[in-house]
């Protein structure tokens, strides 16, 4: 007690300029998060209950827009093309990204060019890359559809790409948003990698085992923190998709393109819906939280830890 | 101990820095000459038509000292009503603001837009009759006008004279009804397997709307209460389109990729692409008024300046010295001659500058052939017009591009639009 009491006021001197300092050092981004996070996410959320243009006075209905958005078969289907998006997105990001770190590990000439080239496209502006991409596919003078009948391949609705409905435009979107993101998840899968200490394989080589039974055995489990984080990365990202979308297609051909996000995007700035837009806009962040919950449950089970 | 204190030197020095500049914006604010009353002005479409109305505002600003216009490029007609609307919300809108008439029905509605019918009244430089004919139409609403036309078009074809010769066709003699054009895209498309007829154009509703309208049909209701697209001439239009484009007579698509390249005999585009395409394309471009079928009609389109109505009276008042500017005669004649677009002013239509770009150049005189039947797009005054606009494009894409049954397509759509429409009643 008595030793306490001589001690405080240095160390209470020294308390308030600790925190002072870091309250100095937050101040900026701790502002913008309020109010571009929380206090926006709030007025979203109060938003969702009025019908609104932007230009007349909001007007309280209720759960109307609530009503709307779950008997519209538009907001069925952009909830059907985002859930496809995203379920053939992440495993191919998060695969993808495995393998590229696995290659990016093991090869040991030009690193750094392979390692450049590898995440060029993630420093790559989205426009610009999506408007590149729309000239490659396109089916008449696209590069894409070039190599692709000069290698015999017949011309179907598939090779429309961007102008089929029937799937072809959906799967351009997706080779760009997943060409787009692997890079990243193959320079943190590379950085998993060299994390894992040699002393195992050193160990299992010893105990005489083979190449599949290391990569099981040891390299996937302990590449396990990464994997996690990744795959939640990329639900959270193939879920807010929409930059690639809408310089690409704009939602079509006939809605098959349009994502969730866009659905909202549109609504909200073409046709003035901000209420409903918001509407949309907390169906999909409970979406998120559910699917995010779901993963903390499971990383318990299958995630472990050096 | 010592770096702590310099960060914490570091951050107040930058917050300081931000309060000091920020009140050096505020004096020198208020030092700002009580001289010329400077306006906002934000305008929309890129290319040349961005070009010449810069050149216009620049124009205006050296030829009198009392207004200022500060000129803001706003990105395409959607961008700058997003941009508008988030002026809107945040109490900050410009004083004069260049939308797509398409994009002004809830802004006219919710008052945000000045009536310019007190200013036409108190000037006597300028009357209606200054106008062509029709376009003021576009901007009155229950007798009230809210915007001067600016840059008016209506849709013309284009078609590439080199691909006509080829294929043994006069290249002065484009078609003039629908069935010729299929018989021309015909010969066209023979000339090889990637060569079209035409572009169908896909995306701006705009064209496609105008061949219902060819066809025989309607639209929309005059009273804007239901749609029209389960009228046989409307099913008509689109299976005719249909039909095209499973002959592999016709593409359909939009933007300019297809049409610059040279491979499709004929297309319809805006009268206001015209010089950009005459720049463009790498062919012997050629023009003529768009075909029909039953009847001959073809869409206004483009945009007209609004004045807001939060403005301040002298800020209006300058803003209207600023709209009689790029609405007179050697404005308009300028901006028809840079960009294509049609000029507005009637004195501009009949000067001798107009008869000498006429006579340089024949293609300029299209759209106004076109004049005499082009129409007012009544469903511009009608509030989810962007939202029923989509519907039917989507029904056209399906159609076109599902190879589905277009009397089905547009019977859905109609009954998906007029729910839309219900809405708002």
């Amino acid at each position: 007690m008595n030793v306490k009491m001589k001690m405080s006021p240095q160390m209470r001197k020294r308390k308030i300029k600790d925190s002072l300092v870091v309250g100095v050092c937050l101040a900026p981004s701790a502002t913008i998060i309020l109010v571009f996070t929380y206090m926006a996410f709030i007025f979203c959320v109060f938003l969702s209950f009025n019908k609104w243009n932007m230009l007349s006075p909001m007007k309280w209905v209720g759960f109307a827009n609530y009503r709307e958005a779950f008997t519209s078969p538009d907001f069925w289907n952009s909830l059907k093309v985002t859930f496809i998006y995203v379920i053939v997105a992440v495993p191919s990001c998060v695969f993808l990204g495995m393998l590229i770190g696995l290659l990016l590990n093991w090869v040991t000439f030009a690193r750094g060019t392979f390692r450049l080239l590898v995440f060029l496209p993630v420093i790559t502006s989205m426009v610009i890359a999506a408007i590149i991409w729309k000239w490659l596919f396109d089916p008449n003078v696209g590069f894409i559809n070039y190599i692709l009948f000069s290698m015999g391949v017949q011309a179907s609705h598939w090779t429309q790409w961007l102008k089929d409905p029937s799937g072809g435009a959906l799967v351009a979107v997706l080779v760009v948003g997943i060409w787009k993101r692997v890079g990243y998840n193959g320079v943190l899968f590379l950085a998993g990698l060299k994390n894992i200490s040699p002393t195992f394989y050193e160990a299992a080589t010893i105990d005489g085992a083979n190449r599949l039974q290391k990569f099981t055995k040891i390299t996937l489990p302990l590449l396990s923190p990464t994997t996690f984080i990744i795959t939640v990365l990329q639900f959270f990202s193939a879920f807010k998709v929409i930059e690639s979308v809408l310089v690409m297609t704009k939602g079509g051909p006939a809605k098959s393109t349009e994502v969730l996000v866009l659905h909202l995007y549109e609504n909200a700035f073409s046709y003035l819906k901000m209420g409903y837009a918001s509407t949309v806009s907390v169906v999909l962040f409970f979406l998120i939280m559910f699917f995010t919950i779901i993963q903390l449950a499971l990383e318990k089970r299958i995630v472990h830890y050096q | 101990m010592k770096r702590r204190i310099v960060a914490l030197m570091l951050c107040v020095a930058l917050l300081a820095t931000g309060t000091i500049m920020a009140q050096g914006e505020k004096e020198a604010a208020a030092k700002k000459p009580a001289g010329p009353i400077t306006i906002d002005f934000w305008y929309s479409i890129g290319g040349n038509p961005q070009k010449a109305t810069k050149a216009l505002v620049e124009k205006f600003n050296n030829s009198q000292n009392e207004v200022y216009v500060e000129a803001m490029y706003g990105g395409s007609y959607e961008d700058t009503t997003k941009k508008l609307l988030a002026s809107v919300v945040a109490g900050e809108t410009p004083v004069v603001a260049h939308m797509a008439m398409a994009y002004t029905a809830q802004f006219v509605l919710d008052g945000y837009f000045e009536s310019l019918n007190k200013y036409f009244a108190a000037d006597k430089e300028v009357t209606e009759d200054s106008f062509v004919e029709g376009l003021l139409e576009l901007n009155r609403w229950k007798g009230e006008l809210y915007g001067m036309p600016f840059n008016c078009s209506n849709p013309i074809m284009f078609y590439n004279k080199d691909l006509f010769r080829a294929a043994g066709l006069d290249p002065n003699k484009p078609p003039t009804t629908w069935d010729e054009l299929y018989e021309y895209s015909k010969k066209i498309s023979a000339l090889g397997s990637d060569i079209y007829g035409f572009n169908i154009e896909r995306g701006s509703g705009w064209i496609s709307q105008g061949y219902t309208w060819q066809f025989g049909g309607e639209w929309i209701a005059p009273d804007n209460s239901t749609v029209l697209w389960t009228d046989p001439a409307a099913v008509e239009a689109l299976s005719f389109m249909q039909k095209m484009y499973n002959e592999g007579l016709a593409v359909y698509q939009g933007g300019n990729t297809m049409d610059f390249s040279g491979k499709v005999g004929m297309m319809i585009r805006s009268t206001a692409t015209l010089t950009d395409t005459i720049q463009s394309a790498n062919y012997e471009v050629g023009v003529a008024p768009i075909p029909y079928k039953v009847r001959k009609q073809v869409p206004i389109g483009g945009g007209s300046l609004y004045v807001f109505e939060s403005a301040t009276q002298a800020e209006k008042d300058a803003a209207w010295k600023f709209l009689k500017f790029m609405g007179n005669k050697e404005s308009q004649m300028y901006w028809a001659e840079m960009t294509g677009y049609q000029a507005s002013s009637v004195a501009a239509l009949e000067s001798a500058e107009m008869q000498a770009l006429w006579e340089k150049d024949a293609r300029f005189k299209t759209t106004y052939d076109q004049v005499p039947y082009a129409v007012v797009e009544d469903q511009t005054r009608l509030i989810p017009f962007n939202e029923v606009r989509s519907i039917f494009n989507d029904a056209w894409d399906s159609t076109i591009l599902k190879n589905e049954s277009a009397a089905k397509n547009l019977a859905d759509a109609q009954v998906k639009a007029n729910k839309v429409i219900d809405q708002y009643k």
